[in-house]
This record gives C-alpha cells, structure tokens and sequence, in this order.
C-alpha cells in the first residue's frame, strides 16, 4: 500500500505497533480453544441489564439466590429482582410465576445468582416484523419479553451468541425484613462475579463394566439377577454413532441394547402380572454353543383404567441444559407427557439449578395449558443442586399423595449433580426412602458431554424406577407416550430371575450383560432384596449362552478340590436343559411369589428360531462387538447386519430397521475393524 | 500482503464454497493480521479481543458466516471481526454488565530497548487515535497496520470507497495534527 513516500511517520508508527502485537498475538489455536473467563460487575447494572435485554436480543438472565454457604442447608429457591420500568412492551411475557418461598428463607440470602445463556438472534431485517427477537435455537423459546414490574421472574438475556454466563452476587439481602417478602434489588450494589462458562469439556461419565465369564453349570449351578427395563444405552450408543464416533466401551450395556426393542412375547394368562417364555437355538457366534432367551411380558393395564397419577417432574435448569439436546428437547419430551394425563392426574414442576424452586405447584392433568405454559417458560442457566431439588420434588409428591395411584418423581437432567448436597450416599437414602414411602423416581438423561450415566441409573433403580436416556423426539415419544403405561404404572416389583442349569446338558453358560444386576444365589428368597420393577406392557429379555458339557471354554479355573469328589454331572437324570424361576412381588406388596418355568433345548437352529431370538441375537452380537467383548467369539457387525435383516418380521414403530441402519453406520464408522477376531 | 490477498482472490474464484479445511487453512494464515484488528476493533481490551477473534472464527468455521462475494479472506474475515466485535459492543449488556478495566497492559517485563520503544510507540499511538472517530481509525489501522486498499479497506467496514477516502484522508489529518502537537509539547 505505502507508495507513497511515509512523509508523516504514519507508516513506521503503525508498523511498530504491529511488531508490538505480534510479540504477543496469541495461536490460533489458543484463540479457538479459550477457556471462559470471569468478568466483574455491579447489581444495578444487573436490573437495568434484564429489561433492556429482553427487548434487544434473544438471550436469557435467570435470577435466583443460592443457598446461603457454608451450611447450604438453610437455603431455598427465589427467583429473584424484578422490573423497574419495562421499557418494551410489545410481545408477550415469558414471565415465569415462581412462588417466592416454598420453604423458610435464611434471614439474609448471601448470594444471588445470575445466569445467562445466549442464543442466535434474529437478523436485523428481521425486527421489523417480529414484536420480539427469536432465538435459533430452539424454536419453542423464540421469544422472550418482559415481565411484569415486582414479580419474581426468570429470563433470558444477551450475553452474546456463543457464551454462557453466569454471575453470583456476594452480600446483598432482596427479603424485606418487615413483610417477609422480597424486595427489588434494582439500586442495590453488589460485586458480581461472572464467570463465562465454555463448552467443550467432556466430563461423561460411565461406569466400567466388568463382563460377566463363562461359568461351569457344575460349579455354579444357580444364575441369579434381577430383571432392568431400562433403555438408556440404546440411545446413548445411538447417538454416539450418529455424530460419527463409536461409543466407549463401558457406554454398551447389553441388556439395555435388547431391552430396547419390544418383542412379541406371550400375553400372560392366570394370575401373574406377566408371562415367561424361554426360547434356544444354536449360538450365531459360536455354533456349537447354544443361545437361551429368556423373555418377560408384562400384562397391559388399560389407560383408563389407571388410578390418579401424582407426577413431579424434577427439571434441570443449570446452564449445561440450554444445548438443543437438552432443554428444549426435555421440554417438547414434557410436553408429549402432558398430553397423556387425565382430569385424574396432577402435575407439578420443580426447578433445579444452583439452588431449588417450585415452578407449577400441583396441578390437574386437565389444566394441560397451565402445564405447557410452565414448561414453556423454562430456560437454562445457573449451576447444579440436584439433592436440594429432589427434596423439593419429594416434598411435593408427598404432599400430593395418591393413595393407590402413581406417585411418581421424573427426574430429567444431563446428571450434572455437582453443585451443594453432592453426596452421593445421602441422595441414594432419600430416594430409597422415598421408594419405601411409595413416591417412585424415575430419571430421564438428555445430552452427551456432560452425562452421568451411573449415577442416573443408580439414581432411578434405587428409586423403584426406570432410567432412560432421551436423545430425541422420537426417543421422547417412545419413552413417554408408547411406554407411557410401563413408566408409570408398576405391575410388579422386586422382580429376580434365577435360572438353574443342569450340569448333563449345559456344561458352562454366560449371562450377555445385566453386570450390575447380579444378585447372589442367596437374595433370591430374601424378599428384602431389591430388584428391578416391571411395568404395564412392557418386555424384559435376557440371553444366556450355553455350552454344551465337554467343550472345553476358557474361563478361570480353580485347582480341582481335594477333599471332595466333584458333583457328577448327570446327577439329575433329566433331559431339562434349566429351570427359569422368577420372584416377583404385588406393586403394593411386601411378599415375593414364584414362577417355575422348566425348559428343555428343542435343538433348534438359529435359522429356524423366532425372529424375536434372530433380533435379539442380532442386537447381543452387536452389543458384542461395540463393547469389543472378549466374548465376541466370530460376532461382527456383518453378522449383526444378517440377523437383523433378516428378522425385521412387521416391525411396528420401525425400530428394528432404525437398529440395522445404526449397525450399517458403526460398520461405516470402522466398528468392523474392532469386531475382528483377536486370534 | 498483496500478493498473499492475491492468492486468495484466486482461491475464492476457483471454489465459491470453500470446505472448513480450506477455511482453516486460510485464517490460519491471516491469524496475527485478525488479532491485530480485532485488537484495534475492541480498543486494545486483550480479553474482549480474543473472545470475538474466538467467536469470528467459529462463525467462519461452523458456516454461520459463508465466504461469497468478498475480495479475499482477509476481507471477508476482517468484516466477521467487526460485526462480531459490534455486536458485544452494542449489547449494552455487556457494557454495562462487564465492565473491566479496558486494555490491560501486557504485563511489562525487561525487554531490550528496542521492544521496550515499540511498546511505548504502540501505547502512544493508541493513545492518539483514541482521539480520532471510530471511522477514521479503522480506516488508518487497515491502511498502515494491515496495509490493506482503502478499496478493501471499505469493503471491510461496509463503507462506499468515496466515504473512505474522505474519512481516511480526515483521519491522517487530525493524526498528523495530534503528532505534531504531541511533538511540540
């Protein structure tokens, strides 16, 4: 550019400037990758700050305290500040009413919380024609107005389109010592920490599993588990393959993989709440082995002729939950729910995030626009108090009892429970207590990246209830709509399968996931064991692979006993090939019942067997192969493919050929270089 | 400089669509040029220019902002800048919400002379351009710092070239004013 002589100095003048900042221009990559920052502010910047945003741009500020530190206990959720002067009034109110106190509030709130999360706003060409600014993402929250002066409110500000925000106010009090209630914090000042928080950091979390090996049926006759509904790995794998990666090994949990699909089983006849069917036919993976499927089928309890539901639903609204993924996708998940409930049914919503706050106090199923409204005005934002929450939801529930109905608290996050009451042990209490009392929990995961798996499934198996992980619309509809019935309505509960195996014809067997599910032979016949629940309509399916006696199979030996002949196989002169024994008790029971169901080995080939046995072979050898197994044996996604093509059968709801196209893309994914056999 | 924005003008003709690897590639190149503008774009707040530096490039790299129509990379990239930059300004929230100290300082260490003169003739300049408009200091800053066409230059700041050259030829005025009156002092 300089042509021209640099007369002035300007050009030298610059290019020092530019040697300067050279020396401390940061990477690429440091740019791209920056960590959030914290940046100071004053309150009543904060005020101001919440009106003007909500008519300039699309993002959210939530305003809330925190439990007061040290002793978190003493807190409760308000919702906090309110409206000076609304300075644009057109549109609606995203107002959220948020009674102030649900419980005694400390006498002075140490902190307030500020947390904003941000969204695309629209084009500039766009204002003109929208009262408001809408927000990409998601659709559902595309406008955001103002609330009304003195009311305690939640919105969404602009911070800017790529930042989360969140800010915590030190030594400011908003309850008004004479009246109890709250006072605007708009004037008062108050240093504001804002710490920008950043995507990115992937803090999932998956339990190891440890595979279950080949037992000697000699040995170890006796098998014994409890039965698990839950699903949530099927979705967890889905969704790992459909952003292109395999999912971690420990993420595949079998049982949920062949738990997800239903299955035609037998309607049950007589009394029990549930049929058991068990099928064998040669193993697709190892030919000579054989493969037991032992299949549950719930009775179907009739909508109508369901007892009042008592429902909370528990909402995670820390700053985690505002990807696409997660709230919004939670909400429209709600949303479907609501749809389903009757005049009979009450309906709350409790809010979690850094502290707790009841959004819609119990509500009649048939005010379905109330619930949608609250759902609606939901938004993401703040940390994470799960425990503080879950008292709240539990407190609710039972205020809301249903004697004889459903009671039941839906807990729906990322699993981000890291912020206050964390202790695990303590929570695992309250929910098995609350189990005891008859408020169930179940728990519904949205999003990866931040995803708790174990703790969600602990969470909900203690909690007499099922965990499933929602990674979109149509997971949602499953869940709530199509399993609707088996979510909410237990038929069975403390259900425990243990299957005895006869040393003559089974030489050693394999149980295909359920890890975490094993019992000891003995808490069979202790009721005061614990086990999985059943609910109306629902499948249960578990597979065994057999070995036939005289095979040799590696598994971990013991040096032979000296002072003891070995059983001898044959000591039972039957042709049975095992015994399937199941102990269940009445929803509202105390004492198990049994179910004993002899099974002999027809010799079937797996050609030949069901397609229910061809599918969920199909989805074990899958399992296999994805979780690497050192079972696997000659499984591999090839084989996976062929046993499902081949047994879609009329495949109502599509699942299984969403199944085979999700095997064609791990095979895309190069899952079939992992599936090759170690040898 | 114009030989690098020569390369590009050729690459955008051959490819309207570049891929994200091509994107990357191209702002790689142009990397210490964008911190410099963004830096000039934010008034020399460090942090506020990496975090729209970070936010310009995530909207070049994520296709939120497509690469058509402009004369190079540099071009198009320099305009996400100041929008980018624009926008957290004019969110009012962020000014008033965050309110930091406006340019932290490089903490200072021993430097040879040399260094320590090109610090203390940046901080000047800053200095003396804080006092011109907005305008005419982009316009100094992409002509002399990123030696960028006033055509570009007006491309950059969506701006007609006639509106440039005028703003440019008032801006290395008042800076020629501002020096000497600085030197006479």
């Amino acid at each position: 550019m300089s042509t021209t002589p640099d007369r002035d100095g300007f050009a030298s003048l610059f290019a020092r400037a530019r040697r300067q900042d050279a020396r401390t221009t940061p990477t690429f990559e440091a740019v791209l990758e920056r960590p959030p920052r914290t940046h100071r502010c004053t309150l009543p910047a904060l005020a101001t700050a919440s009106v003007l945003a909500t008519g300039l741009a699309g993002a959210v500020l939530l305003l809330r305290q925190e439990p007061r530190p040290p002793d978190g206990a003493a807190g409760q959720l308000a919702v906090a500040l309110s409206d000076p002067k609304p300075a644009v009034s057109a549109g609606r109110s995203n107002e959220t009413a948020v009674p102030p106190v649900s419980e005694p509030l400390p006498e002075r709130v140490d902190r307030l919380s500020v947390l904003g999360y941000v969204s695309a706003k629209k084009e500039k060409s766009d204002v003109a024609s929208a009262p408001a600014y809408a927000m990409a993402s998601p659709p559902t929250e595309s406008v955001h107005d103002l609330p009304a002066p003195g009311r305690f409110y939640q919105t969404v500000i602009p911070i800017s389109r790529e930042r989360d925000l969140k800010a915590v106010v030190s030594g400011v009090s908003n309850k008004d010592p004479l009246t109890g209630g709250f006072v605007h914090v708009v004037g008062k000042t108050g240093a504001v920490e804002v710490a920008e928080g950043s995507p990115g950091l992937n803090t999932e979390r998956y339990q190891r599993i440890a595979e279950n090996d080949f037992l000697t049926a000699s040995e170890n006759p006796l098998s014994t588990f409890s039965i698990d509904v839950d699903t949530a790995s099927y979705s967890v794998v889905r969704r790992y393959l459909s952003e292109g990666r395999l999912p971690p090994k420990d993420a595949v949990r079998i049982e949920e993989l062949l738990n997800y699909f239903p299955y035609a089983y037998p309607a049950p006849t007589g009394d029990a709440p549930f049929s058991v069917s068990v099928e064998i036919a040669s193993c697709p993976w190892s030919p000579t082995h054989r493969l037991a499927r032992i299949g549950l089928q719930g009775e179907q309890v009739q909508r109508q002729s369901r007892a009042g539901t008592n429902l909370v639903f528990l909402v995670d609204v820390s700053g985690s939950m505002q990807t696409p993924d997660k709230l919004p996708l939670l909400k429209s998940a709600l949303q479907l729910l609501v749809d389903q409930l009757g005049g009979s049914d009450e309906v709350a919503i409790v809010v979690y995030a850094g502290a707790s706050g009841l959004v819609l106090p119990s509500t009649p199923g048939s005010q379905k626009n109330a619930i949608l409204l609250a759902l609606d005005g939901l938004t993401a934002g703040g940390g994470t108090n799960g425990g503080e929450g879950l008292r709240l939801a539990y407190k609710v529930a039972r205020e809301h009892f249903v004697r004889g109905g459903v009671n039941r608290v839906i807990l729906a996050t990322d699993g981000d429970f890291n912020v206050g009451v964390t202790d695990h042990a303590e929570l695992i209490r309250l929910v098995e207590e609350q189990a005891r009392a008859g408020v169930a929990l179940t728990t519904l995961g949205f999003g990866l990246g931040n995803y708790k798996d174990d703790t969600l499934e602990l969470l909900a198996d203690k909690g007499n209830g099922n965990h499933f992980y929602i990674d979109d619309e149509k997971e949602a509809r499953k869940v709530l709509v199509e399993q609707i019935g088996g979510t909410l309505v237990t038929i069975a509960k403390d259900v425990k399968i243990q299957v005895e195996f006869n040393p003559r014809v089974v030489g050693a067997y394999r149980l295909l996931g359920y890890e975490n599910r094993l019992l000891k032979k003995e808490d069979f016949n202790d009721d005061r064991k614990d086990a999985g629940e059943i609910g109306s309509g629902h499948n249960v399916t578990a597979l065994y692979e057999l070995v036939p006696p005289g095979e040799a199979v590696d598994l971990p030996r013991v040096d032979p006993l000296k002072y003891q002949t070995p059983a001898s196989p044959g000591a039972a002169p039957s042709g049975e090939t095992l015994t399937v024994k199941l102990r269940y008790k009445e929803p509202d029971g105390d004492a198990s019942r049994l179910l004993t169901v002899p099974v002999t080995d027809g010799g079937a080939a797996i050609g030949t067997a069901s397609s229910d046995l061809r599918f969920a072979a199909s989805v074990a050898a899958f399992g296999l192969v994805l979780r690497d197994s050192s079972h696997k044996a000659s499984a591999s996604l090839d084989l996976s493919a062929k046993l499902a093509q081949e047994s879609l059968g009329a495949d109502p709801g599509g699942y299984r050929r969403d199944f085979l196209g999700l095997v064609e893309r791990a095979r895309t994914l190069g899952g079939q270089g992992i599936s090759s056999p170690a040898e | 400089m114009e030989s690098r924005a020569g390369t590009l003008i050729g690459m955008q003709q051959t490819s309207r669509a570049m891929d994200r690897d091509a994107i990357e590639q191209a702002i790689r190149e142009i990397h210490p040029d964008c911190f410099g503008w963004a830096l000039a774009c934010c008034q020399h707040d460090r942090e506020e220019a990496e975090d729209v530096l970070q936010a310009s490039y995530l909207k070049a790299l994520e296709g939120r902002a497509v690469f058509h129509g402009s004369s190079s990379v540099k071009t198009w990239m320099f305009g996400i800048v100041r929008r980018t930059a624009w926008e957290r300004r004019r969110s009012w929230l962020v000014r008033a919400l965050i309110r930091r100290r406006p340019g932290e300082e490089i903490p200072p260490a021993p430097t040879p002379e040399s260094i320590a003169s090109d610090r203390e003739a940046h901080a000047r300049l800053r200095g003396l351009l804080a006092q011109l408009s907005p305008r005419q200091r982009d316009l100094l800053h992409l002509v002399y710092y990123q030696e960028m066409t006033i055509e570009h230059a007006s491309e950059v700041l969506g701006i007609t070239v006639g509106t440039a050259r005028t703003h440019y030829a008032r801006g290395k005025d008042r800076l020629r004013a501002l020096l000497q009156g600085r030197n006479q002092a």
